[in-house]
């Protein structure tokens, strides 16, 4: 039944998306910050990570660098995937960014074609996040780091190297439960007690990224 | 704008009929029930059900303020159906069982247009159908049949893997030798699936037939069966196949020679979890294929296969698509062939 149990559990959870998403999310971007400035690199596990300017959920523009020196998570987010709903059912994310919240930035990056700041502003207040969400509808960031789901997962340490790319565990089909080995808290553990990450790529899953075309 | 939130349970009743009759042997009555906005609704498959075949969809949509028309409904990511997009449907090549003598079940999925499920590899993103099933003690089955997928197109070169519109999953049926005559065998298939189009929806089914044992079993629903069957790789004959490199030069090279005209060919791999696959260019020219790819093992994994399986389709100038499972050795050494090897259709 274990199955069954999941696309019962993802039923509701694409239902609630629909729902937390019920307020438009046609309208224009923000523009104030003009086009995202991405440095003209793609991500490479060992390199450094690509440098990226995003507005925020309330139209701030955010830096990658402002966070040089500290750890930093990318989490590639769609409030409409019921890959993205079910981890935020689970408190996934959320749990393990206010675990490591100490010394850990966590950043939350949409790059759905069709959604903007407001979009995210919503995500994070249905969800009460404890971390922003940036507004790359573009798809200019998630190209540069060859996002490919969501999720997708990015940890760069504090030398601003990319340390982790992949998925958030190894549960795919969300069966799991207590059993599923979470790669992103594996790969904290390690880089803040400065050691290497040992599993440093996995194969990412969930739903494509909704490029704009 | 406020919406809604709707969950329907889509119940489809297979009804059987008993052995003595001919006609009209599965009827299927299908009943939407819509509830209103309820997380707790949504039930899951009850096995206890005797006395009916039961499909049972599970669907939920979001519902707008107002529904333009009958299908689809407007939300801010586009227009999502009303109904679960995917359909699923059991059926049987034979019309009853005859006790020690394989027989084949097929689930057919039929999705709404535009809507996509995925292959076993789904590419970048989605999930493979599942297809899990069950019967009385004594029965076994055979791997799910996987036909030859199509490529999706998905803007920033995000690869998926699939199918479009309907398909059928073929696997054998083994029943047990001893089987009383006139009793009746219930045979369920419990199946999950992600279906696509600008959005995702998850989706599944628990579908079931009620088969007489018979003393001889007939044939049924064979165009279905066959119309498949053409679908799924073959073993033999359709050409030679030499592949070199491996994951410690980089780069792999498929060499394929055709036994017949090929128009152009696609390429499927499905690489495990701990390999990536990437860069991959095909070339074709005559009968001669050249496809070229990089497996890399992901950064702190280690491969758990020396093998990485492999597809080749080929479109003859009518159109038709046929394909062969190549397997690629993956330790850098030369797998070679007279044809390629199928994952075997075990008839």
């Amino acid at each position: 039944m274990k199955t069954f149990s999941f696309v019962t559990a993802l039923a509701i959870a694409i239902g609630g998306a629909a729902c937390a998403s019920g307020t438009g999310t046609t309208g224009s971007a923000v523009a104030a910050t003009g086009a995202p400035a991405v440095e003209p690199v793609s991500a490479t596990i060992g390199a450094p990570a690509p440098g990226f300017t995003l507005p925020d959920a309330s139209g701030q523009p955010v830096k990658l660098s402002d966070f040089a020196g500290r750890v930093v998570v990318l989490e590639w987010i769609n409030p409409d995937c019921p890959f993205v709903v079910r981890h935020a059912n689970a408190g996934t994310m959320k749990s393990l960014a206010q675990k490591y919240s100490g010394n850990v930035v966590w950043i939350g990056i949409n790059s759905t074609n069709y959604m903007d700041s407001a979009a995210n502003a919503k995500w994070i207040a249905d969800r009460a996040l404890p971390y922003t969400v940036l507004d790359d509808h573009t798809g200019a960031v998630g190209r540069a780091y060859n996002a490919k789901t969501t999720p997708h997962m990015y940890v760069i340490d504090t030398t601003g190297k990319l340390v982790y790319a992949g998925a958030i565990d190894d549960d795919n089909g969300g069966t799991k439960g207590a059993s599923a080995v979470n790669y992103v808290d594996a790969a904290l553990a390690e880089v803040t007690a400065g050691k290497p990450v040992s599993v440093a790529e996995t194969k990412p899953y969930g739903c494509s990224v909704k490029y704009a075309k | 704008m406020t919406l809604c939130l709707r969950v329907s349970v889509c119940v489809a009743l297979l009804v059987a009929r008993r052995a003595s009759h001919t006609e009209t042997r599965r009827h299927r009555v299908t009943t939407d029930l819509a509830l209103d906005a309820n997380l707790s609704v949504p039930r899951p498959y009850e096995p206890t059900m005797r006395s009916l075949l039961v499909l049972t969809l599970l669907a939920v949509t979001a519902c707008g303020a107002a529904a333009i028309d009958n299908n689809t409904e407007a939300t801010p990511q586009g227009r999502v159906p009303v109904e679960h997009p995917v359909r699923a449907e059991l059926l049987a090549d034979v019309t009853s069982i005859e006790p020690g003598k394989p027989f084949r079940l097929g689930l057919r999925l039929k999705m709404q247009h535009a809507w996509h499920v995925y292959w076993k590899n789904p590419g970048d993103s989605g999930l493979p159908v599942t297809l899990d099933p069950s019967g009385p003690p004594g029965f076994g089955f055979g791997a799910m049949q996987w036909p030859l997928p199509v490529e999706f197109n998905q803007p920033g070169d995000i690869a998926g893997y699939g199918y479009t519109d309907v398909v059928f999953f073929p696997f054998e049926v083994r029943p047990p030798a001893t089987l009383a005559q006139g009793s009746t065998v219930r045979l369920s298939v419990k199946s999950s699936w992600l279906a696509c189009r600008d959005v995702c929806i998850p989706g599944g089914a628990m579908v079931e037939l009620e088969l007489p044992v018979g003393a001889k079993a007939v044939s049924d629903n064979a165009a279905t069966f066959d119309e498949w069957q053409a679908r799924l790789p073959v073993d033999s004959g359709l050409a030679t196949v030499k592949s070199v490199g491996g994951v410690g030069s980089g780069t792999v090279t498929v060499s394929v020679a055709w036994s017949e005209p090929v128009r152009s060919v696609q390429f499927f791999p499905v690489p495990e979890a701990a390999l990536s696959v990437s860069d991959v260019t095909v070339e074709h020219k005559d009968r001669s294929s050249t496809i070229r790819f990089k497996a890399s093992v992901l950064s702190g994994q280690k491969l758990s296969t020396g093998d990485l399986e492999t597809l080749v389709v080929a479109i003859d100038a009518r159109g038709t698509r046929r394909g062969i499972a190549v397997p690629v050795r993956l330790s850098g050494g030369t797998t070679a062939g007279t044809s390629a090897n199928s994952e075997g259709d075990k008839q």
